[in-house]
C-alpha cells in the first residue's frame, strides 16, 4: 500500500485506468483480508464489488492517499454491514459437513497449538461484541485513525476511543482465561 | 506455522497499544499481530469487469455509453418502422379496414371541427344521391302550409327580393326535385319560418 502516494492520487485524475489498476493491486489484499476477518462468505466477490464501487469515485477523491484509503474501507465496511444484515434475514441452508462443524473443532487450546495466526485471530474476535470487533478490524487491518473510524462507524471519536479501550480490555480477559485453561 | 511480521505491522499494533495505555501486554500484542496477518492476504484476481476497467480509461467508457445510446435509438426507430410496415400491409390487404379507418378519421375530424371539416357525409345507401354538405337557410315549405309572409318580423333585415327562389317540394315542376336537406353532424335542424309564423 506504500505505492499509493498523495501525488499519485492527485496526478491520476487524468489517467483513471492506470490509477485504478495500481489502487486495486495495492488495496485488494487488505480489503479481502478485512472482509474475511469480518466473516464474509465470499470475500473475493465482495472485494470485486467494493472496487467496482470505488472506480466511479476515484477521480473525485480528496485528501490524497489517506482520503483514498478512507473511501475504500468505508465502502468495504458498508458491504460488510450489508452482508451481515442479509445473512441475518435469510439464513443460508447448507449441507452438513462434519469437517466444517465449528462445534466439533477445536477448543481455544487446540487453535493456539495449531499455530494458524488467522484462525487464532478469528477465535479471538469471536469472544468480542460486534462493535469491538469492527473497531479492531478498522484500526489494525485498515490502518485507519480514530477520527476515520468514527466517521465510518458514524460515531464520535470519543465513542471510538472508549470502544477500543473496552475491546482491548475484553481481549485481555479472554487471553487470561485461555492461558489459565491451557495451564 | 511461524508468521513473520513486518515492521509496519508492529508499528500499527504498537500505536494502538500506546493509545490505549496497554504497551506492557505482550499477549495482547501477539493477538493483535495475529489479526494483522489478514493484511497479507493473497492477491485477489480481478474479475473480467474490473479487468476491463483497468484496461480502458474513462474516455472509452464514455464512448461505450454513447454506443449504447445510439444502439437504443436505432432499436426504437427499427421497431417504429416495422410497426408502420405491418399496419400498411394490413391496410393494403383488407379493404374493409380502409373503409373503417376512413370513417373513423372522418368521425374524429368532424368531432374536432364541429362538422366544418368540409368533407361530404358518406351516403347511407348505395343508390342514394349525394347531397350538399351545407344546408340551405330556408327549406322548402311543406305542401299545404302557407308561404312565408313578405317582411316576416322574424327575419328582419333580410331583403325579400334577394331571398332565394325555392322550388316546390312536391316535385311538380319540370326539373327534378331537389334533395331534402338532411341534418348533419351536430347542426340543429333549421327552424321553419312558416312554422314560426303560425306560432
Amino acid at each position: 500500500m506504500d505505492s499509493i502516494t498523495d501525488d499519485l492520487v492527485a496526478g491520476g485524475h487524468g489517467d483513471c485506468a492506470s490509477l485504478f489498476s495500481t489502487v486495486y493491486r495495492a488495496f485488494s489484499p487488505a480489503v479481502a483480508g478485512y472482509l474475511r476477518a469480518g466473516g464474509v462468505d465470499d470475500p473475493e466477490g465482495v472485494t470485486h464489488d467494493v472496487f467496482l464501487a470505488v472506480y466511479p469515485r476515484l477521480t473525485a477523491v480528496s485528501g490524497g492517499a489517506k482520503g483514498l484509503r478512507v473511501l475504500i474501507f468505508s465502502i468495504a465496511h458498508a458491504r460488510l454491514v450489508d452482508h451481515h444484515r442479509r445473512r441475518s434475514r435469510t439464513p443460508v441452508p447448507m449441507e452438513y459437513d462434519p469437517g466444517r462443524d465449528d462445534r466439533l473443532s477445536a477448543s481455544a487450546e487446540d487453535t493456539v497449538l495449531d499455530g494458524n495466526a488467522e484462525a487464532n485471530a478469528l477465535a479471538m474476535l469471536e469472544g468480542l461484541s460486534e462493535d469491538h470487533r469492527e473497531v479492531l478490524r478498522l484500526r489494525i487491518i485498515a490502518e485507519l485513525s480514530v477520527n476515520d473510524v468514527a466517521s465510518i462507524m458514524q460515531k464520535s471519536p470519543g465513542a471510538i476511543t472508549q470502544l477500543q479501550h473496552r475491546a482491548l480490555a475484553s481481549l485481555r480477559k479472554l487471553l487470561k482465561v485461555e492461558t489459565r485453561v491451557a495451564s | 506455522m511461524i508468521t513473520r511480521h513486518t515492521l509496519r505491522d508492529e508499528q500499527v499494533v504498537d500505536e494502538l497499544l500506546l493509545e490505549t495505555g496497554s504497551e506492557d501486554a505482550p499477549d495482547l500484542r501477539a493477538a493483535l499481530l495475529d489479526l494483522r496477518c489478514f493484511v497479507a492476504s493473497p492477491a485477489v484476481v480481478p474479475s473480467a469487469e474490473l479487468e476491463a476497467l483497468m484496461a480502458t480509461g474513462p474516455a472509452s467508457l464514455d464512448a461505450r455509453r454513447r454506443r449504447n445510446h445510439r444502439r437504443t435509438a436505432f432499436t426504437a426507430v427499427a421497431i417504429a418502422a416495422s410497426m408502420g410496415i405491418g399496419t400498411a400491409a394490413v391496410a393494403a390487404a383488407d379493404p374493409g379496414f380502409r373503409e373503417h379507418a376512413q370513417q373513423a378519421f372522418t368521425t374524429v375530424i368532424d368531432a374536432v371541427t364541429h362538422g366544418y371539416s368540409g368533407k361530404p357525409t358518406p351516403a347511407s345507401g348505395p343508390g342514394a344521391t349525394k347531397t350538399p354538405a351545407r344546408v340551405p337557410d330556408l327549406p322548402a315549405p311543406a305542401q299545404g302550409l302557407p308561404a312565408p309572409a313578405q317582411g316576416d318580423p322574424g327575419r328582419s333585415g333580410t331583403n325579400p327580393a334577394s331571398s332565394p327562389v325555392i322550388p316546390p317540394a312536391n316535385g311538380t315542376a319540370n326539373g327534378p326535385a331537389p334533395a331534402v336537406p338532411q341534418r348533419q353532424g351536430n347542426h340543429p335542424a333549421p327552424a321553419s319560418p312558416s312554422f314560426k309564423a303560425h306560432r
